[in-house]
């Protein structure tokens, strides 16, 4: 759109105003047409997308505001701007409504309607560029969060093997993000025009994934009305991302073992052998080696797959990335929720970082989605938090520290903790600590000593 | 379904006024003559619409719109005006009003932009759901 000349529509039933308008877009090195009646200007806009539209709003049958549905209707980006001598709030609020660029009133101003002009097709540039670019995969990492040593390390090893095709075996903890991993390898691949086919291995039983993966012949069983090509062959030219890996039965590795070695599948019930152009990306969380051991995985399969391994480090292991993340989730949550949220307070943030995170990435944009949708100010407070999580606090016990407490001072801070946390209403109090409330009251005594 | 209204306007009498004729149509009214103070309903309360004097002497109109919509987007704001100019108008649209209307009130045309700014924001509401589920099944393989 930006190389071709910009086309510039002008409707005014003044002839003379048209002709000056004409003119001066002309001069500007526009596109311009004029036309002096309505009727005209709606078949003109049937027949052709124009970039930009102006309009006068009173005349003969048809009216600006006419104009302006057709044009939206036909194109939604075409940019529409009213000109008119009998300019009057409701028209104008209604042409807003409706989506008009600008309204303009006359006597007009040719520095004005240049200014706006440029400014109408600079907007509809853009919205063309922000479509094209939002139909492309993102091509970069950026979706990748995180700047710990074990992240960079995976990044670089991401775009080493852009140009590859070699299997590649992630392995991680559950919630890691290994299939965020998998699609990242596959954007920056050379591949990433074609599609993207995420498997997960556990939730199939073995006849159906074969099924699905291979696809079956006319009559290959009862119930088999109509030839199916499998996945395998649909994603061809493209990557296959079979997560949990682990879990995939040791017949259907073999089967699959055949697919990467000679390239080709042949359907449930086939004879014929199909060429598939596939690059395989797997995923697990089970140590593979210790599995090819105990003869659970096949070895042969194994080393198939890890041509280049990747190792996901636990969150745990790249507390640094924390703050990180979680600005990242919270980002992400906060466009679901109606209110605006800027950040955590330190008390939070220190939470965060402190918590162990057995569910790992996983775990931390659950806690964050949790808490944007609990917040209630412009800040995640501590009170936002899943409870669990902050209750947590008051046991992190750190071995480093050097004054470590004794029984009474922490069942005194213990004590104090949980009576703020209930507004100081001691029958709840003593509920939660499992003590009767004349205990509660003679240990509170105790502590004022 | 009574439709659910916040008026914000300084003049106390004008606004009394009309809650009581919205509220005899069947809505249900809440008022404010303080901007500061409605702002703050508007981020502990939900509303269908929000109904804004665009000339108050604590807080310009503009100024208490971009705020609202700030707090809460998804927000219908329509704009009341004694005195109104195209420019304002425009540029209240362009900050996200939803309408703009004229005094003096035509009572059956407000009632007839609540409605349908609270339809605007169901949909809203209801895109936002769709988009969360889209999400998630984009999110998961199978």
């Amino acid at each position: 759109m930006v190389n071709c000349k910009t086309s510039i529509l002008i409707i005014d039933d003044e002839k003379i105003s048209l002709k000056h308008l004409v003119r001066i877009f002309q001069k500007e090195g526009f596109d311009a047409t004029g036309v002096s009646d309505g009727e005209k200007a709606l078949e003109l806009i049937d027949s052709k997308s124009f970039d930009l539209i102006l309009t006068d709003l009173v005349m003969g049958k048809t009216g600006g505001l006419e104009i302006l549905a057709k044009a939206k209707s036909h194109d939604p980006d075409t940019e529409v701007v009213i000109i008119t001598g009998y300019g009057s709030v409701e028209s104008a609020i209604e042409a807003t409504k409706m989506g008009v660029f600008h309204y303009i009133q006359k006597p007009i101003r040719p520095d004005e309607v240049r200014h706006i002009a440029k400014q109408a097709i600079k907007k509809r540039e853009l919205t063309m560029r922000v479509r094209e670019l939002e139909q492309k995969p993102s091509q970069n990492l950026s979706s990748i969060v995180g700047n710990s040593s074990g992240i960079a390390l995976i990044k670089r090893t991401i775009r080493q093997i852009e140009n590859s095709d070699s299997n590649v075996l992630i392995t991680g903890e559950s919630g890691s993000g290994k299939e965020l991993i998998a699609k990242a390898i596959h954007t920056t691949s050379k591949r990433k025009d074609k599609c993207f086919l995420a498997i997960n291995c556990a939730s199939f039983t073995e006849e159906l994934l074969a099924n699905e993966l291979f696809g079956h012949e006319k009559d290959a069983y009862t119930g088999a009305m109509q030839t199916k090509a499998g996945l395998i062959e649909t994603a061809d030219g493209g990557t296959i991302f079979f997560d949990e890996v682990g879990d995939m039965p040791i017949s259907m590795q073999a089967k699959l073992l055949r697919v990467i070695q000679e390239r080709e599948v042949i359907r449930v019930g086939g004879t014929k052998s199909i060429p598939v152009n596939i690059r395989v990306i797997c995923a697990t969380n089970k140590d593979l080696k210790k599995m090819c051991k105990t003869g659970t995985f096949r070895e042969d399969f194994y080393f198939r797959l890890n041509v280049i391994p990747i190792h996901m480090p636990s969150l745990s292991e790249r507390k640094e990335d924390i703050p990180q993340l979680a600005a990242y989730f919270l980002r992400r949550y906060e466009k679901n929720s109606v209110k605006k949220i800027n950040g955590f307070s330190d008390e939070v943030l220190r939470i965060l970082i402190n918590y162990e995170y057995p569910g790992n990435v996983r775990e931390l944009e659950n806690i964050i989605e949790h808490a944007s949708s609990m917040a209630q100010s412009s800040q995640i407070e501590l009170k936002d938090l899943p409870p669990d999580l902050t209750s947590l606090d008051s046991f992190t016990f750190n071995p480093d520290n050097q004054n470590l407490k004794t029984l009474e001072e922490m069942e005194s801070e213990y004590i104090q903790w949980v009576l703020e946390h209930v507004d100081y209403k001691k029958s709840k109090a003593s509920e939660i600590l499992g003590i009767d409330r004349a205990s509660l009251y003679r240990k509170l005594k105790r502590l004022e000593k | 379904m009574g439709e659910k209204v916040l008026l914000i306007d300084d003049e106390k009498d004008f606004i009394e006024t009309l809650a009581e004729r919205m509220k005899n149509r069947g809505m249900k009214v809440s008022t404010s003559t303080s901007p500061i103070e409605a702002l703050k309903k508007v981020e502990n309360e939900d509303f269908d619409a929000v109904v804004l004097d665009l000339m108050m002497p604590e807080m310009d109109g503009i100024k208490a719109l971009t705020a609202i919509r700030e707090k809460n987007p998804q927000m219908q704001v329509i704009l009341l005006t004694g005195h109104a100019t195209i420019e304002k108008g425009i540029e209240a649209m362009k900050l996200g009003a939803a309408d703009f209307l004229e005094k003096p009130i035509d009572i059956a045309k407000l009632s007839e932009k609540i409605k349908t700014a609270q339809a605007k924001k169901m949909i809203l509401v209801e895109k936002g759901a769709e988009e969360k589920i889209k999400n998630i099944l984009g999110g998961k393989g199978w």
